[in-house]
């Protein structure tokens, strides 16, 4: 063990504000304070240990009005009330790490709105006004709802993450076992519709591709006989009142004859132990195949992950035969898989320190919307329906993810077009409607800055917010320049303090460095 | 120097004018702009990449009406187009009847099929087969660090001048492909949406633009930080053109573009082209086409369900670019090429729907193209078959490298390599000749010096 060896290198703020920005969304300044001022193993805890449920923010969700900025949070309708409904809970949660990782498992273990509506539309048959003539559905009663197939839809994809949130830092080969009956995941790929004799190779196959192993580590031949041992997992819709939507092993689907994968031959007689004896056998498969030197000794679910974790976390770029994925795969191995115990390890390790990782990841767009949010404290001013608009334009809607492998990461986040959208989303913020006159006017009582005409004052008061290191003299200068410009035009001392402010704003978001983490 | 600042200078406009001249620019300086710059590209030909992502059924797009085996009950039992409902091309093969307006220009001359492209050994993932697609490369071969697309350019254009900022241009999507990814010399833009690619600022337009424009100059030393500069020059450099686009009329009536990605996309090729920019490869994408389960509606595999109605938008999105293009005299040095990362398994599963497969057809669409069926019949004997999948017989590279060479007058070695060209692509050019043009009378940039 070396690059996972607990760093030991000094720990301030910049270290600090380092961990927040990865393990969480960045820390504001009494949050960054407190984290410099404990030691590291306390600091990284303060993200790793959390309870399954947020009771603060469930509860702040609940008290929301009917309409949250032109968006139906509470009670998600439309694609865009759910989407707000996450972006909410970004902006804000108390327990970072666990929206931050439950986004990193949704761009994982992907399910998407439209393909789990078009099956939700084939399935559900009642007319939306309760009415059961004609439907498929001819027992029981509906009450009325216009709305009930995208109820159905959003609970789906809602339950969905919360399976994330809640099971997501145990054991990952249970959440595997779970998301493989989860509803969303049973229609997104297909397997609601897999059935003996006639398998579909879906599921089978991105499992093993996407979800655990990664390319280059079973054959055709086992993407079929995995296919064949999930014959059956499907998903209640059966006359219940209210579409449960709930899962349903279906015997009767299930195909009974020996399936051979990674040539162990088995055909298990309980309902759906074929499902969990084959991700078990897909867990701790070693390949051997000639990926990594690691493949010879460590199963390729333990490197794959291990090496999806420091993709997320520490840099887009790592390969997956750099010597930290092997030593972080044989930490989750020997954990049992265990996500909170292996993402504790990586937080507190010297590889994760490396000074060649700061500042050198590209933020995804969730990243830069919420972390400009939570550390201006704008979080309470009304800026659900801009961001929910944008992000989709940025690359990274919630919910529509490109393909099933998720989003591209790094560089596929920068173009003319997603800075245009990232720089006008900042011009937005900084407008009177989130950053409004209160708002701003509180900066100049805050202590931290002298004057409406403080200009460094003004500057430091955001650096220490939006970048918490050093800035380069050109950045000093360009923002100077800005400053000055607006002090010697006309207007008030008021009104050019309040342009100076929202210009800062919009500016400090448009640094090339705040494109990074 | 920086993309914008090259382009200030040659406009005579200030950095901050270049920020807001965006609609009120006339068309005509726009193009005396463009027409100043050398393109290396040698022609004024275009070529336009339709990704179909997700895997499409070529078999349900055209109907091998011939073939017993496609028609046989334990092939396709419920999604096989019914014979007799596919639209005839010969004798031997009919478009889905949701593929009529393609139909009308396969008439004309102005499609050709190319059947059996795919790669030896195929790769039944999508995101594997895709980059082979998108970085031209095979299951033999090690990655390249650029897509196809980037080493022609870097390789054709070697000592050219800095290329016009919408040289390459994305159109619908959000992403740069990776086709055109990675060129040491040139990064494309991707707009999504022409209606939102400008500069907002809520206030103090000026002096913002003025930091921001400060902030974004070259210079530093940090790659990440001069890859995001780098975009931001590429987004100055283009919002004006892109908004000058955008701002004129439709030749068709409202509504013949299909919504979402793939018609606003094609929707703003037309507009760019038509506008008189330099712009020679465009990049579009249709989504969806991981047609496992319900391909087709319940008894119905003609008009409802996923793939019928993913041809639908098709076919509206390339007849109403086809016939601006035509309508605007641009139809001849325009192409369209469709792509997918692989077709689908030659039997269904048992979701009325299919798996991922392997050779697969494409259309080559445009003026200049020699109407046909090129690359021979699918084969759907089981004994030939590659994982219950089709085998291909053209590589997909040699679709590349005939664009390459007769359509933009370029060398294919030099993105391929002599090896691939010689023991793959030289072969197999002779059967594609579904370009009418040739290199003869086409220009090299040098010329314009």
């Amino acid at each position: 063990m070396a690059w996972l060896d607990p760093y030991a290198g000094a720990w301030g703020e910049e270290e600090a504000a380092h961990l927040a920005r990865r393990a969480g969304f960045g820390a504001r300044v009494a949050e960054l304070a407190a984290l410099a001022a404990t030691d590291r193993a306390t600091a990284v805890d303060s993200f790793v240990d959390f309870p399954p449920v947020d009771q603060a923010l469930e509860d702040a969700i609940l008290a929301l009005p009917d309409t949250t900025d032109g968006l139906r949070i509470k009670d998600p309708v439309r694609q865009n009330d759910l989407v707000g409904w996450w972006l909410f809970r970004f902006a804000k949660t108390n327990q970072p790490l666990q929206e931050q990782f439950a986004l990193f498992l949704h761009d994982t273990l992907v399910s998407d709105f439209p393909k789990v509506a078009t099956s939700i539309t084939t399935s559900v048959n009642d007319g939306n006004d309760g009415s059961l003539a004609g439907q498929r559905c001819t027992t029981g009663t509906l009450a009325p709802d216009p709305n009930r197939k995208n109820r159905i839809l959003n609970r789906m994809l809602r339950d969905q993450t919360n399976l994330f949130r809640v099971d997501g830092f145990g054991s990952y080969v249970e959440l595997l076992k779970k998301v493989t009956r989860d509803p969303a995941m049973l229609f997104y790929l297909d397997n609601a519709t897999n059935v003996v004799g006639k398998p579909q190779e879906n599921y089978g196959r991105e499992i093993m591709e996407l979800f655990s192993m990664g390319v280059g580590n079973y054959t055709e031949a086992d993407v079929k006989a995995v296919s064949r041992a999930f014959t059956g997992e499907t998903v209640n819709n059966l006359c219940q009142a209210d579409y449960p939507f709930t899962h349903l092993y279906d015997a009767t689907k299930h195909d009974t004859n020996p399936k051979i994968v990674f040539g162990d031959s088995f055909n298990l007689p309980g309902p759906g132990e074929d499902t969990d004896y084959v991700v078990e056998l897909i867990a701790n498969w070693v390949s051997g195949a000639d990926i990594t030197p690691f493949h010879a000794t460590l199963p390729a679910t333990a490197i794959y992950m291990a090496w999806k974790f420091i993709k997320w976390f520490v840099h887009e770029d790592v390969p997956m035969d750099h010597a930290a994925v092997g030593e972080l795969a044989t930490f989750f191995r020997d954990s049992g898989f265990n996500v909170r115990e292996t993402l504790r390890t990586l937080f507190n390790s010297a590889f994760f320190y490396d000074a060649a990782y700061r500042y050198a990841m590209y933020k995804h767009p969730i990243d830069y919307c919420t972390m400009a949010l939570r550390t201006l404290g704008l979080e309470e001013n009304g800026y659900a329906g801009t961001y929910a608009s944008n992000i989709l334009t940025m690359g990274m809607g919630p919910f529509n993810a490109p393909n099933v492998a998720g989003w591209n990461h790094g560089k596929a986040w920068i173009n003319s077009g997603t800075l245009i959208t990232r720089f006008n989303y900042a011009n937005r913020l900084s407008g009177t409607g989130i950053a409004t006159d209160a708002w701003v006017d509180a900066i100049l009582a805050s202590g931290e800055v002298a004057n409406e005409s403080d200009h460094a004052g003004l500057v430091e008061y955001f650096r220490r917010r939006m970048i918490q290191t050093a800035l380069r003299p050109e950045e000093e200068a360009a923002l100077a320049a800005f400053l000055d410009g607006i002090q010697s035009g006309t207007g008030s001392t008021t009104t050019k303090y309040r342009r100076k402010v929202r210009g800062l704003v919009h500016i400090f978001m448009t640094l090339p460095r705040y494109q990074l983490k | 120097m920086s993309l914008s600042r090259r382009r200030f200078m040659q406009l005579g406009l200030s950095s901050l004018a270049y920020f807001s001249t965006a609609a009120t620019t006339p068309n005509w300086i726009v193009r005396t702009a463009h027409a100043m710059q050398a393109d290396c590209f040698s022609s004024d030909k275009i070529l336009v990449i339709l990704q179909q992502s997700g895997g499409n059924d070529g078999l349900n797009t055209v109907i091998p009406r011939s073939d017993a085996i496609y028609y046989d009950a334990a092939t396709r039992p419920t999604i096989r187009v019914p014979q007799g409902s596919e639209i005839a091309l010969d004798g031997l093969n009919g478009l889905h009847p949701r593929l009529a307006n393609l139909a009308n220009w396969y008439q004309q001359g102005r499609l050709a099929v190319v059947h059996n492209v795919g790669y030896l050994n195929p790769n039944f993932s999508h995101f594997v087969a895709t980059d082979y697609y998108e970085y031209g490369y095979t299951p033999d071969l090690v990655k390249p660090t650029s897509g196809w697309m980037a080493r022609f350019y870097d390789n054709h254009c070697q000592g050219a001048p800095d290329p016009d900022a919408l040289l390459m241009c994305g159109c619908g999507i959000s992403n740069v492909p990776d086709s055109m990814n990675g060129s040491t010399r040139y990064t494309p833009p991707a707009v999504r949406s022409a209606s939102s690619y400008s500069f907002a600022t809520a206030s103090d337009r000026d002096l913002r633009l003025a930091a921001i424009n400060a902030l974004n100059a070259p210079g530093t030393v940090d790659p990440n930080l001069e890859f995001i500069q780098r975009s931001v020059n590429v987004a100055e450099a283009s919002t004006a053109d892109i908004a000058n686009a955008a701002s004129l009329p439709a030749l068709v009536p409202d509504g013949s573009y299909p919504a979402g990605s793939l018609g606003d996309g094609l929707k703003l090729v037309s507009q760019i082209i038509r506008g008189g920019f330099g712009t020679r490869v465009f990049y579009v994408s249709q989504g969806g086409y991981d047609t496992h389960a319900n391909q087709i509606q319940t008894g119905d595999p003609l008009v409802f369900g996923d793939h019928p109605e993913l041809l639908r938008d098709l076919d509206a999105g390339l007849h109403a670019f086809l016939t601006e293009m035509e309508l605007s005299g641009n139809l001849d040095r325009v192409v369209v090429m469709t792509f997918s990362e692989f077709g689908r398994r030659v039997k269904e599963n048992g979701s009325r729907g299919t798996d991922h497969g392997a050779a697969n057809c494409m259309f080559v669409l445009g003026g200049g193209v020699q109407g046909g069926v090129y690359g021979g019949q699918p084969n759907l004997d089981p004994s030939s078959l590659v994982n219950g999948s089709l085998a291909h017989a053209i590589d997909f590279r040699s679709v590349y490298a005939k664009f390459m060479q007769d359509w933009f007058n370029g060398d294919p070695v030099g993105a391929f390599g002599q090896q691939v060209y010689d023991s793959v692509i030289a072969g197999e050019l002779p059967q594609l000749g579904f370009l009418r043009s040739t290199a003869a009378g086409a220009r090299s940039w040098q010329s314009y010096q």
